[in-house]
């Protein structure tokens, strides 16, 4: 417990972080009104046999990496909170009293709890009554109390927020997603140890070549992906080949007046790996159940990068959990056109690909 | 994107990214590693990285093989006991197992076929659980689960026959809007595949 510290509320909260085993209490992570973890905060308890920590929200997940690897993600707040660690690790108190980081904290040895006491040092300072940084009170309804409120352009600076944070959750799904490349990558034999022979060795050898051209051109694939995604998410309009709405007896009809070379250059600039995706799809019983021509047409083929439709299609071909029998992309295709086109563009959205 | 991040392989970044696998790193190590021998067709040493690989493959496998023969067996061996109220507690305790691993092997290794083989042998003892009074609602006791994975997809099994809806689409709701990964996509496929009912 941090017996020295200044003020009685601050010390409160460092029983959080303390090395003795005798307090596993609550501390003021805990909104006090629900008893609950509050959003965006994190919890840890020590004790001699284990450390648990306990998160909630996306804020709570940057707070981990800052806490983990002393990753500020460009926030203003944990910026703040690595200079102070940094003016701590110096010796430089006279900055991090400043700061309003009372010394104590700079006992706690663990390198990740000294960053969360940090970060719960400058939320706290964060509270409504403060002129200097006001914050949101306890209680507040979307869930950030004890964040500090924006003090100026206050609506550009939530919605800036809220867009950042989107993006970094759509960022994260895609690489999520995309891990399955990994273990897809290699058409590398699984017993690698060529035979004694020469020509043994030789076959191995033009093996592992064509592996290692592999994963560079999946690494090239994923840049590009990773770009995409980084400059999205985008109109329905950017990505379709046309903004007329022209239809196809087949796809290669189709691809035949849309060759995807020029579209590209010209939408993305330099695009090697893009692909068109079909939103409801092409196949299965929709070829049955459509006419070519609701399926092959400019409003329903979308361009995407080679990874990125990938990781769509991996959506799609993933067990259906109201009915196990049945993948999703199965499932889709006893529904209605419309209820499919729907579900597409929702899986595109919630990949940051499209527009909401 | 910055300089520095650019400056590792992209799938390495994807890799860092989210819950880190040790033979998955190893395996974006001897990708970058592989690919420095083959530029400087260093045929030696492409053979020492092709066998590294080879028994990276293997244990990849080795895990991938543990996850589903763990879940075959709890289902299994829930489903062959005789007394109802054991039975309802060891397919609980599989459902659990099954709700792990989906996590698991969507988000840490992108394994489609484990992840929908834990689709289906949760599918098949919450099919089991319909069986035995008073059904399913026993999920229940996950919806306060401290994994988000187990109470996710619980809340998601209620949901589908309209159990405890104002308790079990406010979790939906949060992993849909907030959660990346098996957990969101859960909730997302939930809502999506499934109508909202008229009363929330």
């Amino acid at each position: 417990m941090a017996e020295e510290a200044d003020e009685p509320d601050t010390r409160e909260k460092f029983v959080l972080w303390s090395k003795s085993d005798k307090h596993s209490r609550e501390g003021t992570v805990l909104d006090i009104d629900t008893g609950v973890l509050r959003r965006n905060h994190v919890l840890v308890l020590r004790s001699p046999q284990a450390e648990i920590t306990l998160a909630l929200g996306n804020t709570a997940a940057a707070l981990m990496d800052f806490a983990q690897k002393g990753e500020t993600r460009n926030d203003p707040l944990l910026a703040a909170c690595s200079d102070a660690e940094q003016s701590i690790a110096s010796g430089d108190f006279e900055t991090t009293r400043d700061l309003g980081v009372p010394d104590v904290i700079a006992t706690i040895e663990n390198p990740a709890l000294r960053r969360l006491a940090l970060v719960e040092c400058f939320l706290a300072k964060a509270s409504p009554d403060d002129p200097e940084h006001p914050g949101y009170p306890a209680g507040d309804p979307d869930g950030r109390g004890g964040e500090f409120e924006p003090k100026d352009e206050t609506e550009q600076e939530k919605e800036r927020i809220i867009r950042e944070l989107k993006s970094e959750n759509i960022r994260r799904e895609f690489f999520v997603a995309s891990r399955a490349v990994l273990i897809a990558i290699g058409s590398l034999p699984v017993d690698a140890v060529p035979g004694p022979d020469v020509a043994s060795v030789a076959a191995t050898l033009i093996e592992i070549a064509h592996a290692a051209a592999e994963i560079h051109s999946d690494d090239v694939e994923m840049d590009l992906a990773i770009d995409f995604i980084k400059n999205g998410p985008f109109d329905l309009a950017t990505l379709q080949v046309d903004d007329t709405k022209e239809s196809f007896s087949s796809f290669d009809a189709f691809k035949k007046v849309f060759p995807l070379i020029g579209e590209l250059s010209k939408r993305f600039g330099s695009f090697p790996g893009i692909e068109y995706h079909h939103m409801v799809e092409q196949g299965g019983e929709n070829e049955k159940n459509f006419a070519p021509e609701q399926l092959h047409n400019t409003d329903n083929i979308v361009m995407l990068p080679k990874m990125i439709h990938q990781v769509v299609n991996g959506e799609y071909s993933k067990q259906s959990p109201e009915d196990p029998k049945l993948t999703v992309r199965e499932w889709l295709q006893k529904q209605p056109y419309e209820k499919q086109r729907e579900h597409a563009i929702t899986t595109l959205q919630k990949l940051g690909i499209l527009k909401k | 994107m910055s300089d520095a991040g650019r400056g590792k392989s992209a799938l390495r970044r994807a890799l860092e990214e989210g819950p880190q696998e040790p033979v998955l790193l190893e395996r974006a190590t001897l990708f970058e590693q592989l690919q420095d021998a083959h530029a400087k067709n260093d045929k030696k040493k492409m053979l020492e990285i092709g066998q590294k690989l080879a028994a990276n493959t293997k244990d990849i496998q080795n895990i991938r093989r543990k996850l589903r023969n763990a879940m075959v067996t709890a289902v299994e061996e829930a489903r062959r006991v005789v007394d109802p109220q054991t039975r309802v507690r060891k397919l609980l305790d599989a459902f659990e197992l099954c709700a792990k691993t989906q996590i698991i092997a969507n988000d840490h290794f992108g394994d489609l076929e484990t992840q929908n083989i834990a689709v289906q042998q949760y599918g098949a003892v919450v099919e089991e659980l319909d069986t035995i009074p008073p059904g399913r609602i026993v999920l229940a006791t996950f919806l306060d689960h401290s994994d988000d994975g187990v109470r996710v997809i619980a809340a998601a099994q209620l949901y589908f026959r309209d159990l405890m809806i104002e308790k079990v689409v406010p979790i939906l709701k949060h992993a849909d809007e907030r959660s990346v990964g098996a957990v969101g996509w859960t909730a997302f496929q939930a809502f999506h595949m499934h109508p909202v009912p008229a009363k929330t």
